[in-house]
């Protein structure tokens, strides 16, 4: 994300994970310095994995491809402990306390999640492509998916072997439903999705259609419905009156996630620990990459059935979400001929 | 729930409003807008009849500003031949004459026969949108002389009026808050003259406020999404009541009601007046008050700021 002042711009990386991700984040900048010559540019890195001699030993090589009078202006800036890092060179004390407001902004505004599972992800990813009826896929493409790494895959893929079928281009498909394996997951879901529930607290509860209209209004890009609404997308004979709660499902493939929309949603939505306690809103969190939402014409997201079916049995409605599994394998088993 | 018999000192707001239509010149009706929680509880309270208000006074706006001289002399008149009396005040309890200046003028303020718990008293519509100082308007009638006080943004409270089917208008609720808000956009620290509800402490705007958190309350009560129509409506009233100043008041509306979120003294008084006053039939507590202060910030005041932001 690029923020602009009168005398800097700043690239904020929340999370740098390979030299890629950083060759494009300072050829963003450095195209964005091009047009505004008085202006200094700044990376700013919030989380990396990557060694602060190595990133500075790529920005050395990066700005020999530079113009000089770009590459003087453009710096990396690392946060650290909520501050910027103690090596900041001649970076001007203006400068300085701009970004360190913008690290502030962000550390108030980022929740933190818990790390993710992401052979769970390649489960799910699987299972989805099944009752979807799209086919095989290939371990690359689960990769890229799922935003993780060969290994990952292969253990994930290696621990469902019963129900997975392996194809001559290296591609995989699942044979039915991998029940012992969704059963292991939906039993430590709770604690691995870092699901968050919300309450009401005004006494004058806004209606779930309130709320939806709420939140397309907000047009945030990295949100859909998913639960009971979601579900019955799907399957519009799920046996439920109503929805007992509004889920929301936020695509957050990053450590952290920013919930200020959850205050213009409605501030009468505090968060709550008591799973006894009835919620207004849930919030369950895709930390894969690719967040599999469909967009319909009004530009609503919706999740994807797996994740609805996951949603359901997270608020309890055991009956229900064992209808929409049994619709969804005869779904798939239907579209994929088996 | 409580009903007005249950709780003393409540008034029947469509009781208090019905009297005044039956009482007052009926050519006059289309020249009076009903404001304050009567007109409040009039808007959501109608359907209710156990329901009702704690307030003395029936405040009447008499508009347009050409005609509200005739239809004070008119109303007065009538209105004393029929028996209303004075307001029992040391001060203010006698008409004044050609010889009291026009500050020192009483308002007209009269209790209905044999009545003391509410009286009516006529304001006027202001003059100018950008003079806000408080201005009497001078009425002879044949009982003496009288002053309609004119003052601040009373001009937004007869924008659009509401016709009841008694005849007589009511203030929309979202303008009388759009008024209070504008009217306090700090915590003052003049008190409430002769208190409020036995309490000497509460202060004006608190207890000004506090009415906008109740008409929140009460407007969220009856439609959820209520508040999303209001930044549009004030929009529109502020442009036409204060064409040359509006983008300049628009970033003020919000300002009073963020320093009384932000103190919790401040908000326990706007509180007590809410619970004593227009929701003492479903009382509040101080987080659910706290949150209809955000909702409104979220849903309208943040929006109309946005307007002359962009």
């Amino acid at each position: 994300m690029t923020t602009s002042s009168n005398k800097v711009i700043v690239e904020k990386k929340k999370t740098l994970s390979s030299a890629r991700d950083l060759h494009d984040s300072l050829a963003s900048l450095a195209m964005a310095l091009v047009d505004q010559a008085e202006k200094q540019g700044y990376l700013l890195i919030l989380d990396t994995k990557l060694s602060m001699p190595f990133l500075q030993d790529q920005l050395h090589r990066f700005k020999l491809a530079l113009r000089p009078d770009i590459a003087k202006r453009l710096r990396i800036i690392f946060a650290q402990h909520g501050d910027v890092a103690p090596d900041t060179e001649d970076t001007p004390q203006k400068d300085l306390e701009h970004l360190r407001h913008l690290i502030a902004d962000e550390q108030k505004s980022a929740t933190p999640l818990n790390p993710p599972n992401k052979k769970d992800e390649v489960l799910l990813f699987l299972i989805h492509q099944w009752v979807s009826g799209k086919g095989n896929i290939t371990s690359k493409s689960l990769e890229d998916k799922v935003g993780c790494n060969y290994r990952t895959v292969a253990n994930a893929i290696d621990e469902m072997e019963h129900a997975v079928c392996r194809h001559s281009d290296r591609s995989v498909s699942l044979k039915y439903f991998p029940q012992q394996d969704w059963g292991r997951l939906l039993a430590v879901a709770n604690r691995t999705r870092s699901t968050m529930l919300y309450a009401d607290v005004s006494d004058q509860p806004h209606s779930y259609d309130s709320l939806l209209q709420r939140l397309w209004r907000l047009n945030i890009k990295y949100i859909a419905v998913g639960g009971v609404l979601g579900a019955k997308r799907f399957h519009d004979d799920l046996d439920i009156v109503g929805a007992p709660r509004l889920d929301l499902c936020i695509h957050a493939p990053e450590k952290y996630v920013n919930l200020d929309f959850m205050h213009a949603l409605d501030p009468a939505l505090e968060r709550t620990r008591d799973t006894h306690r009835p919620a207004r809103v849930a919030l369950h969190f895709i930390r894969r990459k690719d967040a599999l939402f469909d967009q319909d014409a009004d530009g609503t997201l919706w999740a994807d059935p797996v994740e609805c079916l996951l949603n359901l049995y997270n608020a309890r409605l055991e009956q229900q979400a064992r209808r929409f599994q049994e619709f969804l394998m005869a779904r798939a088993r239907e579209q994929n001929g088996q | 729930m409580a009903s007005s018999k249950s709780i003393s000192e409540l008034i029947s707001p469509r009781e208090v409003l019905s009297n005044i239509a039956k009482a007052v010149p009926s050519d006059c009706h289309d020249k009076i807008v009903v404001i304050g929680s009567l007109a409040v509880g009039y808007h959501y309270f109608q359907d209710q009849s156990e329901m009702a208000v704690r307030t003395k006074d029936a405040d009447c706006l008499l508009f347009p500003r050409n005609a509200a001289a005739q239809a004070g002399i008119s109303i007065t008149e009538k209105l004393l031949k029929n028996k209303w009396h004075f307001r029992e005040d040391d001060k203010w309890g006698q008409p004044g004459d050609s010889q009291t200046p026009d500050n020192k003028l009483p308002a007209v303020r009269l209790n209905p026969p044999s009545r003391a718990e509410w009286f009516i008293e006529l304001l006027a519509e202001p003059e100018s949108s950008s003079d806000r100082a408080q201005h009497w308007m001078r009425i002879e009638t044949k009982y003496g002389h009288f002053g309609l006080p004119s003052f601040g943004f009373l001009s937004l409270a007869n924008y659009k009026p509401i016709r009841t089917d008694l005849g007589i208008y009511i203030a929309r609720p979202e303008m009388m808050a759009l008024a209070n808000l504008l009217e306090h956009p700090t915590i003052g620290p003049d008190r409430m003259s002769g208190g409020f509800a036995n309490r000497l402490d509460i202060k004006r705007s608190n207890k000004d406020i506090g009415r906008v958190l109740a008409i929140t309350r009460l407007a969220i009560g009856l439609d959820g999404d209520a508040l999303l129509a209001w930044p549009e409506f004030w929009y529109e009233a502020l442009q036409k009541r204060f064409p040359d100043e509006y983008q300049l008041l628009i970033p003020q509306v919000g300002q009073g009601l963020r320093a009384l979120l932000g103190s919790e003294q401040n908000l326990e008084q706007a509180l007590y007046t809410c619970t004593n006053g227009l929701l003492a039939s479903r009382p509040p507590t101080l987080k659910q008050l706290y949150i209809a202060g955000e909702r409104l910030l979220v849903d309208a005041i943040e929006q109309l700021e946005a307007e002359v932001t962009q």
